[in-house]
């Protein structure tokens, strides 16, 4: 069965690239958010395999979510979605329980890749 | 590299967006310094800009964005303070931005040169009151490659618990970015499971990825090797994992012994928590009501739209028909079809609806921008920037406002020294505003600045040779709007070179709307624009002119009268009617067109454009229709006194008058 994945970045841009990707790949995106607060709602209503998290995001940022993720289900797989000189952030999110992060730009082998690793 | 291709609308489209918030949010920092959450939204939108022009392989854009989040990082952790020589280099860079944006759009690729910027940017970020003083000062490597004395005897300890030492070099992927944070990563996920007790380079070094593809650890852990290696191997961008178990010289760890109690404080420091919650309590409404939507290519829309207007005329077809063939079983579900076709065509136009906001929200910017090029103090003030038009009026709006922003700054207000004197505040006020009223939409740009006086348009009137006799203020300031007119003295930069203001009208008479003017001297002036809610289905009033059926847009009607011969009196070389007690001018559509005239009855069609009132002399009347506007195209688009064509219910075509240009006509001889 294809994993279920749930897609959080402010730039619908980006959701459809992520998304294009991952549907290439046989991943099924069952939800997008554009923020925080909206990625934890609808972790709750989806319970996907594997959440894609955007750092910098509007209402509630990206690792702020992770940590409410994992307070719903600490086996949460997340993988944050960040950008170069965003380091600080990112081990924050890894110290949070984040189990991989890819760069962006987004490179498809490289996202299958992790998100693969991510769910095993 | 992905074919990115079909993204690019979406790019487009959203990074619009994105450079709009950007401006908006930069004004509002300008006037409010000190606000964080502003400033983190710019910052956040730079971001999104550079992740989607780096993902775009589009890379002067992500270059230039990189810079500039970089110097907003400086001032973001509220250590440096916002100047406004900052915010106009952010502005700056962000019409640089849409410059590259517009390049992009035509293909043209890293063509513009940003070095300009870039220098700029990075000497702001060095000049910083903490520029060079890095956080984590760098420390000289403290670490040999051999194992210290207190690793020996951590390792001795451990193995006597059971626990066995490993020396693992990790090596990463070439092109891995981020290095430091995924060595975070192989170390956080190494700690769950035992402990590091050394790295080569420093843990400092380590995450902050200075560091070749490869790094080293010494790891203590239960797991055997073949476990951790799996382990480390589970993360992304790992090239390779080489691990190996060190086995002590028995002799330097009973050396080693004696320095036992040293081994509970070496624990890893942690990295500090880094708090970067600085969203405050914002309000969180904003989510719940964002119903779903979907973007639509402009161009379906149109068709679609087309197509509801063939509709529209194939239902009045068939009503003509059924009216004819007495056929009654049709009449109730052609009423059906024709109730259904007019909710059709609401919803068609009610799409196509776009907040004038599209256009309004490029003003503050500019306002600002003028006030800073003519050292004026300027306030803009928007009202009703929610007021929905449809979308091709919106698109085609922005250039006649920003023609008359330009002059009510420009000639408008007044230097500050002036209206000191003159006792009025200091700051001069522009005021936008748009509301609905009826079935079209009233937008007013007024100025609380100079005004425009009589008596200088009627010199320069006469100056210009134009006949003023007979004129009252009013007509006077009207004269704005001519052909070739010009109050300024001097030519500037900013504004008009007197071909402004006919422009303009005409732009609005085009868009099937109306533009007047008041004004009044000291005090200010006000143009007032009325423009239609949508330009393709209209009601009409079908009319009879020299046996040929033409219609003329509800919209602009006043009243229709008959009227008698006898009623209209002839007046310099002009004829009126009397109307209200007020003498307004007659217009035969016959003359104007060219056409015969029959003796039938007469009805005047009085029409109010602006604030003048005109009768529109013609034959007959046959009623009200609801017509679909189709363009003229070719030759037939020069005709200056049709709007465009509609096709009747019997199939005929009909040509729809511009009554604006009609009258206008008019005005221009009466002048000239």
């Amino acid at each position: 069965m294809s994993k279920r994945v749930l897609i959080v970045d402010d730039a619908i841009f980006m959701r459809m690239k992520l998304k294009d990707i991952l549907e290439k790949n046989g991943f099924e995106v069952v939800g997008e958010a554009q923020n925080g607060l909206e990625a934890v709602e609808k972790f709750k209503s989806e319970r996907p395999d594997l959440v894609t998290m955007d750092i910098t995001m509007p209402e509630m940022d990206g690792v702020a979510a992770l940590k409410s993720i994992k307070q719903i289900d600490s086996n949460a797989k997340v993988v944050m979605c960040s950008a170069m000189g965003q380091q600080t952030m990112v081990m924050e999110a890894i110290q949070s329980g984040a189990v991989d992060f890819i760069v962006k730009p987004f490179e498809s082998d490289r996202v299958i890749q992790s998100l693969n690793k991510a769910i095993r | 590299m992905d074919d990115n291709s079909k993204y690019r609308d979406l790019f487009f489209e959203e990074t619009d967006e994105y450079l709009q918030t950007l401006n908006e949010c930069l004004l509002e920092l300008e006037k409010d310094p000190e606000d964080s959450s502003v400033l983190d939204e710019i910052f956040r939108a730079a971001h999104t800009l550079k992740g989607m022009a780096a993902t775009m392989g589009y890379k002067t854009m992500s270059e230039l964005t990189h810079s500039m989040e970089s110097v907003l990082e400086l001032y973001r952790n509220g250590k440096n303070l916002i100047t406004s020589e900052i915010i106009s280099l952010v502005f700056k860079c962000l019409d640089r931005l849409s410059e590259i944006v517009e390049d992009i759009r035509e293909e043209k690729y890293d063509e513009i040169k940003i070095e300009d910027l870039v220098l700029e940017l990075s000497s702001v970020a060095k000049g910083g009151p903490n520029a060079g003083n890095n956080k984590v000062a760098q420390e000289v490597d403290t670490f040999s490659s051999e194992m210290s004395e207190t690793d020996k005897l951590i390792i001795h300890n451990a193995n006597e618990k059971g626990y066995n030492a490993y020396n693992i070099i990790v090596t990463l992927e070439a092109g891995c970015l981020l290095k430091g944070a995924r060595a975070y990563l192989v170390v956080n996920k190494l700690e769950q499971n035992g402990e590091i007790i050394h790295t080569e380079p420093t843990t400092e070094k380590l995450e902050e990825g200075d560091f070749e593809n490869s790094f080293n650890l010494i790891y203590l852990s239960k797991e055997d090797a073949k476990e951790i290696k799996e382990l480390i191997e589970d993360i992304s961008e790992i090239e390779k994992v080489s691990i190996e178990k060190i086995s002590l010289d028995e002799n330097l760890a009973r050396e080693a012994v004696v320095e036992d109690k040293q081994i509970k404080q070496t624990k890893e420091e942690k990295v500090e928590e880094v708090v970067y919650s600085k969203e405050k309590d914002k309000p969180k409404s904003n989510i719940h009501h964002a119903s779903q939507s979907i973007r639509v290519d402009i161009n379906k829309l149109d068709n679609f739209m087309n197509l509801v207007s063939e509709l529209v005329i194939y239902r009045t077809r068939l009503e003509d028909i059924s009216g004819k063939v007495n056929y009654t079983e049709i009449n109730e579900p052609l009423e059906q079809v024709a109730r259904i076709t007019s909710e059709l065509q609401d919803l068609v136009l009610k799409i196509r609806m776009e907040p004038v906001n599209v256009v309004f929200n490029r003003f503050p910017r500019m306002v600002r921008d003028l006030t800073k090029e003519l050292k004026k103090e300027i306030e803009l003030v928007i009202e009703g920037e929610e007021t929905e038009l449809d979308r091709t009026v919106v698109s085609e709006l922005g250039e006649p406002l920003i023609h008359l922003i330009r002059n009510a700054a420009d000639h408008g207000i007044e230097s500050v020294e002036k209206r000191k004197t003159l006792g009025k505040s200091e700051t001069g006020l522009i005021k936008l505003s748009a509301y609905q009223e009826g079935n079209r939409v009233v937008i007013t740009v007024s100025d609380d600045g100079k005004g425009i006086d009589p008596e200088a348009i009627r010199e320069s009137a006469i100056r210009k040779g134009i006949d003023v006799k007979g004129l009252g203020e009013k007509d006077l300031i009207q004269l704005i709007f001519h052909q070739g007119f010009s109050t300024a003295k001097q030519v500037t930069n900013v504004s008009g070179r007197g071909v402004g203001m006919d422009v303009v009208r005409q732009k609005i008479i085009s868009l099937g709307g109306s533009i007047e003017v008041h004004s009044e001297v000291n005090v200010g002036t006000d143009f007032i624009i009325k423009l239609p809610l949508t330009l393709s289905i209209i009601q009409s009033l079908m009319v009879e002119v020299g046996r040929h059926t033409f219609a003329v847009p509800l919209g602009i009607i006043d009243k229709v009268v008959r009227v008698e011969k006898e009623e209209i009196f002839k007046s310099h070389s002009n004829e009126v009617y009397m109307y209200r007690g007020k003498a307004i001018p007659v217009i035969r559509v016959n003359e104007k067109l060219s056409l015969e005239t029959t003796d039938d009855e007469k009805h005047i069609i009085l029409i109010q454009l602006g604030d003048q009132h005109y009768g529109l002399l013609v034959d007959g009347l046959i009623g009200q229709q609801e017509i679909v506007i189709k363009k003229l195209t070719g030759i037939l688009s020069k005709m200056k006194e049709y709007l465009g064509a509609t096709i009747l219910g019997n199939g005929d075509i009909t040509l729809i008058l511009d009554a604006g240009n009609l009258c206008s006509e008019r005005t221009v001889e009466k002048i000239g």
